[in-house]
Formats: structure tokens, C-alpha cells, sequence
């Protein structure tokens, strides 16, 4: 082929690219037109990150397994440069103990700089679920789009600490709800104090990135208050098997036994181990004296479900512990 | 006679955990700071000490464990019950609850 030939095909080849080029820019132009700006830079954002898509039905109770895969893929993302996009268009169930959850991994990744955008549900309950948790709130990057909605969501974070003063006021309010009048309830202060120590004390060996994450959902109509409580530490079932060691663990039945016994006070009478861990066995007893009601507790691979009664051991793993409980006109107060 | 320490009031209506690294108003801090100083301040003498726990947001166990379990461990349940009282209107079970933590070994 002569020079001149091989210049004409160079040519051709370069004008064949521009006009692609031409022909996807006007194309993008065409579907931008009328969009707010707002939109196309979300859409931008969005071409630009990691996109995670919730599962449809995002619940623990509900979809144990794909609920906990997602949070557990999420927390892989965690040392990424890159925003993450969190695709909730398809989701249909959403439930605010699990939004907590979420909440929590968000807040880690926040806590590093990293930016996170998300899109809102097309299913108007779920949606509608999302907004009033107040969770858009938290997001450190854009949402598709914002709207005025009250929270019925009070969350409450904490670094390292114990924090009386704060779920004193929790506690006030949540009281209002279900009683109509502001007031204490010591139980239910009491119970909070053993999961902020329970958490600032076990849930993180030697780290100081000690956090807990109390999440509380308001249902005036109904008179409830819904509590999740969680962290993203070791989870209780793992500090149980370093407290007690492995020649000891023999004599439980199985990792929701020994779960279920730390929740009974029974670990030191099974064991013969001088064990003086009373915060388990206060929070399960305000349960069993119906001072909380619909108790869920979720750590490492076990589930204690004490609302359905089924206490078993999950596929994955799952870092961390996840309280969720509520406090209705119903319980003694 | 008698000198009374009423938490809510003297300490914090809002008692925390049972260290002092666990956060504010800890179980450790009341029994450094006011526990542990006026039980020494009778102990030697005729009077008396009363704990009034009313009035407070709530207890966990950890905070009256470390308190006055600590204290019972320290000088004695004997010694301890002899110049203590509690006062408890809206939780009595409380006492009874500080009472069985007095009996507690620690390693």
C-alpha cells in the first residue's frame, strides 16, 4: 500500500471515531435534555463510583442471609478510594433496624473520607420508610434527590464511650411516645448503659476505634419506640470463645447454646469459670420481665430471635453485634 | 448521727458504667470520689452513712457492682453493712440486688 493510500484509510478511520464520538455525545445530549442539572450530576457521580445494589427485600429477619452478604460485601469497599454508590431503586422491604445497620458501615466510611451517594426506592413504602428514618441525613456525598420528611428517627453515635446524659434523653422521649408524658425509665436506661459498657468494653480488643450506634424509630400512632443497637465489633460470640477457651466450649451444644447461656447468666455455673459478665444477662432479663418487648439479637454467625422463639446459626459470618427491641404501651413500665 | 449521700443529687442523676475509661459518671469515679471518703470518714466513728439511689435516670449493674460491691470487697460486707443504709423508694429490689454483689469474690 502506497503512502498516499494509507493516509486516505488513516483519515477515514479518524473521521469514523469522531463522528461515534459526535453521534454518543448528542445522544447523551438528547437524553440530558430537560434534566435537571442536579440530575445529570448526579448521573455523573454515579458513572463515576462503585455501585452496590441493596437486595430487594433489605432485612435481617426477613432476608437474613442476602441482608448480611450485602452489609458483609459493603465492609469489604472500606479501605477503596473510589465513592460508592448505594443502589436502593429495587428495593420493595426496608425495616429501620437494618437501615441502623447500613447506617453503621456508612458512618465507617464517612469516618475515612470516603463519599457516599445513593438512590432513593421506587416503592413509595419503602421509600417512604428510608426518608422518615432520616437516613439521607447521614450520606456524605449527593442523594438522587432530596425531600422535606420529619424523622421519626433519633440516631445516637458515640466514640469510646459510655454515654448516660444522651440515652437519658432517649429514653424520655421514647417514654412520651408510648406513655404520653416525658419521664424516666430506669430499666430501660439501665439496659442502654450495659450495651454501651458491653460494647466499649468487649467489642473492640485493642483497638480505639470503639463506636456503637443507637438507632430509635418513633410510631406515635401505634405507640411504639423501636431500638437498634449495634456495633461493628468483634461480636459477643467471639470474645465468649477467647473468655472461656476451646477445651471448655465442649460442654455447650453448639454456638447458639453458648450464646443463649451468656444471655442466661449460666456460662459460670456450666463452666465453673469465675465468670461475673452480668450485662447479658440484664439485657435478656428485661425481656423475660417484659420491661422490652420483640427482642432480635444478631452476633457473628447466631441469631437469638426471641420474637419467633428460633435461636440458630447463619452460613455467613457477620462481624459484630445488632440489638433490636422495642418498648410499647404493653410492657411494664 | 447520720450523713447521707443521695446520688442523684451529690453525683450525677445520670450514673454511667462501671470505669472511669468507660465514660462519665462511672461506677469507679462515684467510689473514688464520694463513696469510698465518707465511708472512711464514719467508719472509725457512731455515725451512720445512707445511700439514697432515688431520683437518678437508671442503674446498670455495672456501676453498683463497682461501687459498693468494690466497697464490700475493700473493707468487708460485715464492716460495710454495719455503717450503711439504703434508701430505695421507687426500685427497693435495688438493695437487695447491692447486697448480693457485697458477697462477690474477685480473683
Amino acid at each position: 500500500m502506497d503512502k498516499k493510500k494509507l493516509q486516505q484509510k488513516i483519515n477515514s478511520k479518524r473521521s469514523d471515531y469522531t463522528k461515534k464520538r459526535r453521534l454518543k455525545y448528542l445522544k447523551e445530549k438528547e437524553k440530558n435534555i430537560g434534566k435537571p442539572f442536579s440530575v445529570r450530576q448526579f448521573e455523573n457521580l454515579v458513572k463515576n463510583s462503585i455501585s452496590k445494589k441493596l437486595p430487594s427485600t433489605f432485612s435481617l429477619r426477613e432476608n437474613t442471609i442476602e441482608t448480611i452478604e450485602f452489609i458483609n460485601d459493603l465492609k469489604e469497599l472500606k479501605n477503596s478510594n473510589m465513592r460508592i454508590y448505594l443502589n436502593m431503586k429495587n428495593v420493595k422491604t426496608i425495616t429501620n433496624g437494618t437501615i441502623a445497620l447500613l447506617l453503621s458501615v456508612v458512618n465507617e466510611f464517612t469516618a475515612r473520607g470516603k463519599k457516599i451517594i445513593g438512590s432513593k426506592p421506587k416503592n413509595p413504602k419503602a421509600k417512604r420508610v428510608l426518608e422518615l428514618s432520616g437516613f439521607f441525613d447521614y450520606m456524605s456525598g449527593s442523594i438522587e434527590y432530596y425531600s422535606e420528611v420529619n424523622s421519626n428517627t433519633i440516631i445516637e453515635q458515640s466514640n469510646k464511650s459510655v454515654e448516660p446524659q444522651s440515652t437519658a434523653k432517649v429514653v424520655s422521649s421514647a417514654m412520651k411516645t408510648v406513655t404520653g408524658k416525658s419521664q424516666r425509665n430506669k430499666k430501660l436506661q439501665g439496659l442502654f448503659i450495659e450495651l454501651m459498657a458491653n460494647s466499649i468494653n468487649h467489642g473492640f480488643p485493642g483497638s480505639q476505634k470503639k463506636k456503637w450506634i443507637l438507632s430509635t424509630s418513633h410510631y406515635q400512632k401505634e405507640r411504639y419506640v423501636s431500638f437498634s443497637f449495634i456495633d461493628n465489633g468483634v461480636g459477643v460470640l467471639k470474645t465468649l470463645n477467647q473468655k472461656i477457651g476451646r477445651q471448655l466450649l465442649t460442654l455447650f451444644k453448639g454456638k447458639q447454646d453458648l450464646l443463649q447461656s451468656a444471655f442466661k447468666g449460666e456460662i459460670g455455673s456450666r463452666t465453673g469459670l469465675p465468670f461475673r459478665g452480668k450485662g447479658l444477662p440484664f439485657i435478656k432479663d428485661k425481656y423475660d420481665t417484659n420491661r422490652i418487648s420483640n427482642l432480635f439479637i444478631l452476633t457473628n454467625n447466631v441469631i437469638l430471635d426471641y420474637i419467633s422463639n428460633e435461636f440458630y446459626e447463619i452460613d455467613i459470618p457477620y462481624s459484630g453485634t445488632f440489638y433490636y427491641f422495642e418498648l410499647n404501651s404493653n410492657n411494664q413500665i | 448521727m447520720t450523713i447521707e449521700i443521695n446520688i442523684a443529687r451529690d453525683f450525677s442523676e445520670t450514673p454511667g458504667a462501671r470505669y472511669k475509661t468507660d465514660g462519665d459518671f462511672s461506677g469507679q469515679e462515684f467510689f473514688e470520689n464520694i463513696l469510698e471518703p465518707k465511708f472512711l470518714s464514719i467508719k472509725e466513728t457512731n455515725d451512720k452513712l445512707i445511700i439514697n439511689l432515688d431520683n437518678t435516670a437508671g442503674y446498670a449493674t455495672s456501676f453498683l457492682d463497682e461501687a459498693f460491691g468494690g466497697l464490700a470487697r475493700k473493707y468487708g460486707k460485715t464492716k460495710v453493712l454495719n455503717k450503711i443504709d439504703f434508701i430505695s423508694i421507687e426500685e427497693p429490689y435495688l438493695i437487695e440486688e447491692i447486697k448480693s454483689y457485697m458477697d462477690e469474690k474477685r480473683n
